[in-house]
């Protein structure tokens, strides 16, 4: 707020933006702040209210002892648990490093014995002798039933 | 960092012991629970050490960003908790404190506790950032990621609502006289 006076109002606003401890307030904003302080009670007023509540804040926290050390020691015990645990792959990088493409090779043969066995069929469409074969089958019995009638 | 993002774990031991208490002091303040705290502690470290590689010292620092994974796993917790049970806190807050909590010191506190639990989340984290944890307002800001004149709304409507809220004590408080040093 430079070249400004600071109003009651402005103050009011700073203090609630910056708390009542004028030492964290930008400093030129700390300077003016001062000067209002030195002038007028009513200003005075505000900042004890502020500083009451900085303190009401303070006897808030919760009074508990921090277990550091245990969770310290559960992190360690889970990071060190993930690096134990295998991967679902983690066969495949055991062993000397030479024989890993090895590995990798033996894994991917199920995938390429697919695939060959996909290229092995006939293309789609409609196989002509199979069609004949199967509608002799399904018309036989009938052409018996109407020579019959 | 470096070391850690290659999975050295000394290199997190140390990251650890470092920043594990404040971090813990933090998420105390604001879940007000010390198991809360120390699960979300835990859960957060884990990330850390998960997701290293994310990391980039040229864009976030990295207590911000371990402080920004803690309140995301918090929220996360609280949303969760929030599902399986009701909260009965306002019920708590809702009348004037009696006169026995203002000088009743462990009921006052829990009331304190319960008008600073009240708060929005944001406005909460961004008061324990400011206020309990010292954090500039620069800083506090980018855990938040949010602007600083963001931030500063926030805190400015968490001490307006906290002065509404706990006028009874402030008042009594300005009654009782100075004590003499």
């Amino acid at each position: 707020m430079p070249d400004k006076i600071m109003t009651l109002n402005d103050f009011e606003t700073l203090l609630d933006r910056y708390g009542a401890v004028l030492d964290r307030w930008p400093t030129a904003t700390a300077a003016q702040a001062n000067e209002l302080l030195a002038a007028s009670s009513d200003a005075n007023r505000l900042l004890a209210r502020s500083s009451a509540l900085d303190e009401l804040l303070d006897e808030s926290l919760p009074a508990a002892t921090l277990t550091t050390a245990a969770v310290r020691e559960r992190i360690l015990a889970d990071i060190t648990r993930e690096a134990a645990a295998p991967g679902p792959f983690a066969w495949l990088l055991r062993g000397p490093r030479i024989l890993r493409p090895i590995a990798v090779a033996v894994a991917l043969i199920p995938l390429v014995v697919g695939y060959a066995i996909g290229i092995g069929y006939p293309p789609n469409g409609v196989n002509e002798d199979l069609v004949a074969d199967v509608s002799l089958l399904a018309f036989s019995e009938y052409e018996g039933m109407s020579d019959a009638n | 960092m470096a070391r850690v993002q290659r999975r050295d774990r000394e290199a997190f031991t140390c990251l650890l012991d470092r920043h594990l208490a404040p971090l813990q002091r933090f998420l105390l303040r604001l879940t007000g629970n010390t198991a809360d705290a120390d699960e979300v502690a835990q859960e957060a470290f884990l990330r850390i050490w998960s997701h290293a590689r994310r990391w980039h010292s040229d864009r976030v620092r990295f207590t911000t960003w371990l402080y920004r994974i803690a309140r995301n796993v918090a929220i996360d917790r609280h949303r969760k908790h929030r599902e399986t049970t009701t909260d009965d806190i306002s019920m708590i807050i809702d009348d004037a404190p009696e006169p026995a909590i203002v000088v009743d010191s462990e009921r006052r506190q829990r009331w304190l506790r319960n008008a600073v639990a009240l708060l929005p989340e944001r406005q909460r984290t961004a008061l324990v950032l400011c206020h309990f944890d010292g954090l500039s307002n620069q800083d506090a800001a980018a855990v938040l990621e949010v602007s600083v004149d963001a931030l500063e709304s926030l805190l400015s409507r968490a001490r307006r609502t906290l002065k509404t809220t706990l006028l009874p004590l402030l008042e009594t408080d300005e009654a009782r006289p100075c004590p003499t040093k």
